[in-house]
């Protein structure tokens, strides 16, 4: 029964490393950027704040699947070439996606150290900067970490989009496995396996992190 | 008699004051005007407490002092320096004067030692070893030796404020600023607090401390400054405040007082 994955295992391998691959680019960049983006918003002032509101709700608002659909098809158009790796579509358009939820989340956690933590730091003598970076980013970072461990499964299990522009992720692998081998029941099951256990390590160890530090975000 | 009542020892020696409120004004970015045409002068070695009622402009008073809140009118001299001239240092300033806050405010990511040494080596680039050792020594002093490894939120309230006001000794300044140190505390966790207080005073510290700690302000202080709606209302000796007021609101203020707690403390 379990044959298939044998029988097929070059596209399952192949399947299976571009996933954690495009995951692992995805992460990177959202979080960076989101991290970017919220910090600019929180501390940028009225009009860095809402300029760069503009594209977060737009993201935000519009559905994964139509923005990877726009950005394979419709996006080379725009810089004036004909075509776009599925890959590098599917990274950009699931970091966009992924960072301007992140970026909230920065955002939130930033806003949510209250401000007579600033003060106290300022009596001590603090410049701003250090304010930030010894009193106010390690406390949000704390707090930020659940939402984030959240957004990122999110995006482990949005990755499956990717499939839709060809990217020879795990869900498209299994898919062409399916039409070719007739064994829909046992690839797609263990495909849901997969994923479970992917996203249960993910979330599972920020979970641990979390606990460790947790104490250190109350306030 | 009202004389000898109203002598200030301090000003008396001829010494210039630390600190001068001339005149302070001071608007909330929303408008509501907090205080208007403040006064009052802090000499050195002196404790200064600023009674009044809720509102009154007592917590903003004090952080204008160290600049947390800007004033729009009027000077304030620090050591004989006017600290409202634009091209004062606010952040040179602020080392050295220390503040307590009504909520302690201790960082909560951070050991109690490490609260305690963190303003010397961020803002004094202290050597952290001496900046550990001197907070081991002034928790000590609060009679927290045995708390440095703990996080703050290990500790009672009564603990963590005198966590704050150790990590607020830490930077050594000039005058310590306490903005209702009691306020959020049981009350049976009050006394230790005062008590580290009154400790600090007899050691010469200069203080400026917002309480509605009458007995404290009756017994500790050298000069009481009573605020009502940002102004200032009178001041004086303690003993010629508390037992001559000679303004009708004062007198309100105390009377207050009087029917939620019972019976002025009179020495």
């Amino acid at each position: 029964m379990f044959d298939v994955f044998f029988d097929y295992r070059g596209l399952f391998i192949e399947g299976l490393l571009v996933t954690l691959q495009l995951n692992a680019i995805v992460v990177v960049l959202s979080v960076a950027g989101g991290a970017l983006i919220g910090v600019a918003r929180h501390y940028g002032g009225k009009i860095v704040r809402v300029v760069l509101g503009i594209p977060v709700d737009i993201l935000r608002s519009i559905p994964l699947l139509v923005v990877l659909i726009w950005v394979f098809f419709a996006s080379p158009m725009v810089f004036g070439t004909r075509y776009i790796d599925p890959f590098v579509a599917a990274v950009i358009g699931l970091s966009l996606t992924q960072g301007a939820y992140i970026s909230e989340i920065v955002r939130g956690g930033l806003a949510s150290v209250r401000s007579t933590q600033t003060r106290a730091g300022l009596a001590l003598g603090m410049t701003r900067t250090q304010v930030v970076t010894r009193v106010v980013a390690p406390q949000a970072l704390i707090r930020m970490l659940p939402p984030i461990g959240s957004q990122v499964a999110i995006g482990i299990k949005d990755s499956t989009l990717a499939s839709v522009i060809a990217v020879p992720e795990l869900f498209r692998q299994s898919q062409i496995v399916i039409g070719d081998s007739m064994q829909p029941f046992v690839v797609l099951t263990t495909l849901m396996v997969f994923y479970f256990v992917l996203v249960m390590i993910v979330v599972r160890l920020i979970d641990m992190l979390y606990t460790r530090v947790a104490a250190r975000g109350a306030s | 008699m009202t004389d000898s009542l109203d002598t200030r020892k301090m000003a008396m020696s001829g010494a210039e004051p630390l600190v001068l409120l001339d005149g302070i004004s001071h608007a909330y970015p929303n408008g509501k005007v907090s205080l208007t045409e403040l006064s009052f002068a802090v000499h050195p070695g002196e404790v200064v407490c600023l009674l009044g009622p809720s509102g009154s402009g007592k917590s903003t008073a004090i952080r204008c002092v160290n600049m947390l809140e800007p004033v729009t009118a009027g000077r304030l001299v620090f050591e004989g320096i006017d600290v409202t001239a634009k091209d004062v240092n606010q952040v040179e300033v602020r080392k050295r004067v220390g503040m307590v806050f009504q909520n302690f405010e201790l960082f909560p990511h951070m050991s109690v030692l490490k609260n305690v040494a963190i303003g010397p080596i961020v803002s004094l680039k202290r050597p952290k070893a001496e900046a550990y050792d001197l907070a081991r020594e002034l928790l000590a002093k609060v009679g927290l030796s045995d708390k440095g490894d703990v996080l703050p939120s290990q500790l009672s309230g009564g603990q963590q404020q005198r966590v704050a006001i150790a990590r607020a000794l830490a930077m050594q300044p000039d005058v310590m600023l306490f903005d209702e140190p009691t306020s959020a505390l049981d009350p049976e966790m009050v006394g230790e607090v005062l008590a580290v207080m009154r400790k600090l005073a007899e050691e010469g510290m200069t203080m400026v401390v917002v309480t509605h700690e009458m007995r404290f302000a009756r017994n500790v202080a050298d000069w009481v400054v009573v605020m009502e709606d940002g102004r200032l209302v009178e001041e004086g000796t303690p003993e010629r405040i508390f037992e001559q007021p000679r303004m009708e609101r004062t007198r309100a203020f105390f009377g207050k007082l009087e029917e939620q707690d019972g019976v002025l403390p009179t020495g």
